[in-house]
């Protein structure tokens, strides 16, 4: 009997301490989404919370009463939002441009890669034998396939992907030389990519004054990422050492 | 806002509360290292409770002083392997309490003086 009620009363604090861990993880993802928080103040405010919790959950409060208790004194996540918000100003710009720059980079390779793919296709019909119309149907067919196939991995593995890029943009954050280049050279290979199929497709279709004129296209079009490279790679600069002053 | 409806008369209002939280924050480190928590607890205690602050709301500050370099701060684990930032005064940070304290002592004695008459009995 008195095994059942010491077991019975480890059940209980197991669960309290699953659910407070449970309560504080929520709380927390709440504050990560306000996006006026780094990783860091995050940590911080957690730690905080702990241990107001544990001195509350020694005067004999269970773990989510406490937690309650706890969460008021910290503050409303409104007032800790704008307050947080005031000394952060910087890092919040930061992250609102770096996501502005992620998907501008997934944009770009998703259509980018899709023309690639309808100028092979067209590519593959020449040679399959397919003639006017029916190659334009066939490339056509190609890229919206490309472009659906692309959207339905968004749509299935939206959620997947989407703390991916969140990973990638605290880590961008860290890393702001390195995206910089990152970012620069994904463009303009998507550019190149591009480009160089559709010289391909046209030298080897026959219109080859054309594919020649193309080349110096295709050489711009490259060209035209590098242009942003200085002004890209000096503002990440700023940034980086600004953020690691804060 | 919810701060308001926290205040009972004889807490202090919200202006001093403001204005004199990096004083109160230098004069505990003069004590000794300290993290937020810590920090939060000492002030209530030395002021028997009538100095309330919203606790998230130190951090910012914390952040903003580390920032003017008054604080260091430094990432530790604590003795129950907790992650915990611990916070120091600086040179510059000793500098500015003691102007911030010449300030304070001012206007303390100035009301002090003022207020003599009136507490003494007649």
């Amino acid at each position: 009997m008195a095994g059942g009620a010491h077991n019975l009363e480890q059940t209980m604090e197991t669960s309290d301490e699953t659910g407070l861990n449970e309560v504080i993880g929520r709380w927390r993802a709440g504050l990560a989404n306000t996006g006026t928080m780094r990783p860091t103040d995050l940590d911080e405010l957690e730690a905080h919370l702990r241990d107001s919790v544990a001195e509350l959950m020694r005067a004999g409060l269970s773990g989510v009463e406490a937690f309650i208790i706890a969460g008021r004194r910290l503050g409303t996540a409104g007032g800790l939002t704008t307050e947080f918000a005031k000394v952060n100003r910087h890092e919040i710009w930061l992250t609102r441009v770096l996501w502005m720059v992620g998907g501008v980079t997934v944009a770009v390779t998703v259509a980018k890669l899709s023309s690639a793919m309808a100028n092979l296709a067209m590519l593959a019909g020449t040679q399959l034998g397919l003639k006017a119309s029916a190659l334009g149907w066939f490339a056509l067919g190609t890229q919206w396939a490309v472009m659906l196939g692309m959207m339905a991995v968004g749509w299935f593995g939206g959620e997947r992907l989407f703390h991916r890029l969140s990973a990638a943009v605290v880590q961008a954050r860290a890393h702001s030389f390195l995206t910089a280049v990152v970012v620069l050279v994904a463009l303009t290979l998507a550019t190149g990519i591009t480009l160089g199929s559709e010289y391909l497709t046209l030298n080897l279709v026959g219109h080859s004054e054309v594919s020649s004129a193309l080349i110096y296209r295709s050489v711009s079009g490259m060209l035209m990422p590098l242009v942003f490279w200085p002004v890209v790679v000096f503002w990440l600069l700023r940034c980086r050492t600004r953020v690691s002053v804060g | 806002m919810h701060n308001a409806a926290m205040y009972q008369p004889h807490m202090l209002s919200k202006e001093l509360v403001a204005a004199s939280t990096v004083p109160l924050v230098l004069s505990v480190l003069t004590e000794g290292e300290s993290y937020g928590y810590a920090l939060i607890s000492r002030v209530r205690e030395l002021s028997s409770g009538q100095i309330e602050w919203s606790e998230g709301m130190l951090y910012p500050v914390l952040h903003w002083m580390e920032k003017e370099g008054l604080v260091e701060a430094e990432w530790r684990e604590s003795e129950a392997g907790r992650k915990r930032k611990y916070y120091r005064i600086s040179r510059s940070g000793r500098r500015a309490l003691a102007d911030e304290k010449d300030q304070w002592l001012a206007v303390h004695t100035t009301l002090s003086r003022l207020w003599k008459p009136q507490t003494k009995p007649a």
